[in-house]
């Protein structure tokens, strides 16, 4: 059972990465809207020129 | 110099309202129009908020991102509330952060902890046992000092302003359940409570969450129906934009299809659907025609309409849909506020009380001293009890609002419940109170039906009783009036060129005389200088439905009656059709008032449910009242909730609703008193370790919002 004092250290560094992961993503709005991501597949990829050159 | 300014613009913050997205892919295609456009940062449309909101460095991009958005169709508005709702988010992603660790450390520390549990008597290695209890250590540092922050905040700023609030308790409780713990863990000594901090805190904040997630789509609902409204009108005369907030009543404004109605008023001209959802929460379009009234909010959805605006900005059934969520948000029952007086001198002696047992069990000699005290503290916090009543409240509020039911008095529901005798008002409530005129018998040659019916509409001109309107929309030539005068429930009179003419019930128009014998008709007399000239003979017809609920409401054991200033034959026979055999008739307002006081005299509890002013007293004096679709302003303020949508239909519903509103406050309100009552004298006596009363404390409240949840849905 000494394996434990590997194991257990191990799954608290694991949880860290965990909790820091989850934090991070709800204060970069991940989790603001939750709705609207689910559709974002349907869309084709946004074009990043701007629009004035798309127009001309 | 002037170059430097520019450059070293700060990239703001821009909130626009966009509140046609009907769906998610609304606000992507939005977002990938604009985010082709340069100088645009941080882009985001959300379709839970209906917002629009971006980081740009010029108000150039400010500019296009208004026309990309007007080109796409959608309607954008400037958001005033955005920097509130902005603050709103940020509280609400800061609390599911915390709630999110308190969760994870949560059911880390259980599965620790579990070790020793499962060992039981015999123990576990002191070896394992130590690296349980500093893994749990590590754990429960994030959940104490970053999960539990706002409980501490909260706790300091009570404590600052001299007063014991419920979060004094639980901060002091989850801070010495953890101190304890780690100088236990580090010494290798007694018992450690990580376990139950954590379980605490996690059940605490899950209640905090739902709360604020729930304040904060009212926040949503509440800006929302403000901004429904656009910033101009067109007058229809000279087409011409006018700023909405100089519109006043007697304006003449036309709605192109897909615009919003600007403002309450009766449709002229035109016709076409209109969406009310936002009112009645009826999807399907309501198909408008001259002489229906129109709310401001809806969106005309088809046809061209020009009406008439017919109150000001204040009495708009929108204005006080906003203000009546205001009232109902913030209110709060007699027993709600005797709850939070109580609650602080619980807190105190609640702490007193958990100091007491602590030390009583030290100096008898027991090891657990320390797990009492802190079971003591956790199990008495009088959260469910201060929550037990207006949580319910403001679900219930809601609920019946998607109904079509505004609540304006908080007594409204619980009165309704005890309610056993029903009276309605039979025009304008029974029937749709749209008035048609069949014809009119001529008593005096010298005038023609024209000419009847423009004196008999101008003398009208001011009142808002169906025969005014239905007069109205058929007159063409208005003529001037002068001292005109309206008796509630019996008629108007007035001067034209200098002669006197009343119009009204035949007792008021020409006192002493009564209508021809028999009648069909709603019969209202014109007369001159003391003389009849004409009767007018009316009809109206029943609201669609009203059968059903009448004979509904008859066999759930409720009295059902009718008070009626329609004194004809046809009246009654509609009543009659009804199943409503105790009808009064040709009752004037006073009488509609005594026969009310006669009822309660009786022993009857009564809801008087009515439209016009001609009920306004009698909707006073009932015990509760209803008002369905009021058109004046007074009969809305006389009543303790409004019907908007006119759809008698629900009315069984609610009665069964409210009766089931009570039950739970009732349920909600017993089950936290007996918790709190039976479970002291427990944890005083030793019988409750620490986690069960974190579980306790925080199911108790957990079950009074669940429970309280159940009211969501009318039906």
């Amino acid at each position: 059972m000494e394996i434990l004092f590997v194991l257990i250290p191990v799954s608290l560094v694991i949880v860290m990465i965990v909790l820091t992961a989850f934090v991070w993503a709800v204060y970069n709005r991940q989790y603001d809207d939750l709705d609207k991501e689910s559709m974002r597949i349907l869309f084709d990829d946004q074009a990043k020129e701007p629009v004035t050159e798309k127009d001309t | 110099m002037n170059d430097m300014t520019q450059t070293m613009h700060l990239p703001q913050r821009e909130h626009f309202l966009v509140p046609d997205v009907r769906c998610a892919n609304c606000c992507l295609s939005i977002e990938k129009k604009l985010g082709g456009l340069s100088g645009i940062d941080a882009l985001n449309v959300s379709y839970a908020q209906k917002r629009l909101t971006f980081e740009s460095a010029s108000p150039d991009v400010t500019e296009q991102v208004l026309k990309s958005v007007a080109a796409m169709g959608y309607q954008i508005l400037p958001d005033t509330e955005g920097e509130q709702l902005e603050h709103y988010q940020k509280e609400k992603r800061g609390m599911l952060a915390r709630l999110g660790v308190a969760g994870i450390g949560m059911m880390q520390v259980m599965m620790f902890a579990l070790a020793s549990y499962v060992a039981g008597e015999a123990g576990i290695d002191s070896e394992y046992e130590s690296l349980m209890r500093w893994a749990s250590f590590i754990i429960a540092v994030p959940v104490t000092f970053f999960s539990a922050m706002p409980f501490h905040q909260g706790a300091m700023r009570d404590l600052r302003n001299g007063m014991l609030g419920m979060d004094v308790p639980v901060s002091i409780a989850i801070t010495a359940a953890f101190s304890l713990s780690a100088f236990h863990t580090i010494t290798q000594s007694g018992e450690v409570y990580f376990d139950s901090a954590c379980m605490f805190t996690f059940l605490l904040l899950t209640g905090r969450f739902l709360e604020l997630s729930a304040r904060q789509n009212f926040k949503v609902e509440q800006t929302l129906g403000e901004h429904l409204l656009p910033a101009v009108a067109r007058l229809s005369e000279t087409g011409e934009p006018i700023a909405l907030r100089r519109v006043v009543p007697g304006h003449c404004l036309k709605v192109l299809p897909g615009e919003s109605i600007p403002a309450d008023g009766t449709v002229l001209e035109g016709s076409g659907s209109v969406d009310e959802s936002a009112f009645t929460g009826e999807a399907k379009p309501v198909f408008k025609h001259p002489g229906e009234t129109v709310f401001a909010g809806a969106i005309n959805l088809d046809g061209e309409i020009v009406l008439r605006v017919d109150a000001e900005v204040d009495d708009w059934v929108i204005s006080h849909l906003s203000k009546l969520y205001q009232k109902a948000a913030g209110f709060k029952p007699a027993f709600a506020v005797l709850a939070d007086r109580i609650a602080r001198y619980f807190v105190s002696a609640v702490l007193c009380l958990a100091l007491g047992a602590g030390f009583f069990w030290w100096q008898a000699g027991s090891p657990d001293y320390f797990a009492i005290a802190l079971a003591v503290m956790v199990v008495s916090c009088p959260c469910a009890l201060s929550l037990a009543t207006p949580v319910a409240y403001a679900i219930a509020t809601g609920a019946v609002q998607k109904q079509g039911v505004l609540i304006a008095s908080g007594t409204f529901l619980e009165k309704l419940s005890t309610v056993d005798t029903i009276v309605f008002d039979k025009t304008g409530t029974l029937t749709e109170g749209v008035l048609e005129l069949h014809g009119i018998d001529i008593v005096d040659n010298r005038f023609d039906e024209a000419r009847l019916i423009s004196m008999a509409a101008s003398l009208e001109a001011q009142s808002l009783h169906p025969v005014a309107n239905t007069l109205r929309l058929i007159n063409t030539t208005p003529l001037s009036v002068t001292e005109q005068q309206q008796v509630p429930g019996m008629g108007v009179s007035g001067y034209i060129d200098g002669e006197h003419f009343r119009f009204g019930k035949p007792d008021f128009a020409l006192p002493g005389s009564t209508a021809p014998e028999p009648n069909d008709y709603y019969l209202v007399l014109l007369s001159m200088q003391g003389k009849p000239i004409a009767w007018f003979r009316f009809s109206d017809k029943l609201r669609a439905g009203a059968p059903g609920v009448v004979s509904k409401l008859k066999t759930s054991m409720r009295e059902v009656t009718a008070f009626s200033g329609d004194a004809s034959e046809k009246g009654r026979a509609l009543l009659l059709s009804l199943g409503i055999d105790n009808a009064q008739t040709g009752m004037s307002p006073e009488a509609k008032i005594e026969g009310l006081r006669a009822l309660q005299q009786s022993g009857r509890r009564v809801l008087m449910i009515g439209d016009g002013l001609n009920d306004a007293g009698a909707m006073a004096v009932a015990d509760v009242s209803l008002a369905v679709n009021p058109v004046d302003k007074m009969v809305q303020s006389a009543a303790d909730a409004t019907l908007v949508n006119g759809e008698l239909e629900g009315l069984p519903n609610l009665f069964a609703y409210a009766s089931k509103v009570n039950a739970v406050i009732r349920q909600n309100i017993s089950w936290a008193v007996i918790y709190n009552f039976s479970v002291i004298p427990l944890a005083v006596a030793g019988f409750v370790p620490p986690w069960a009363a974190a579980l306790g404390m925080s199911l108790s409240s957990l079950m009074v919002t669940l429970n309280a949840c159940r009211l969501a849905k009318v039906n």
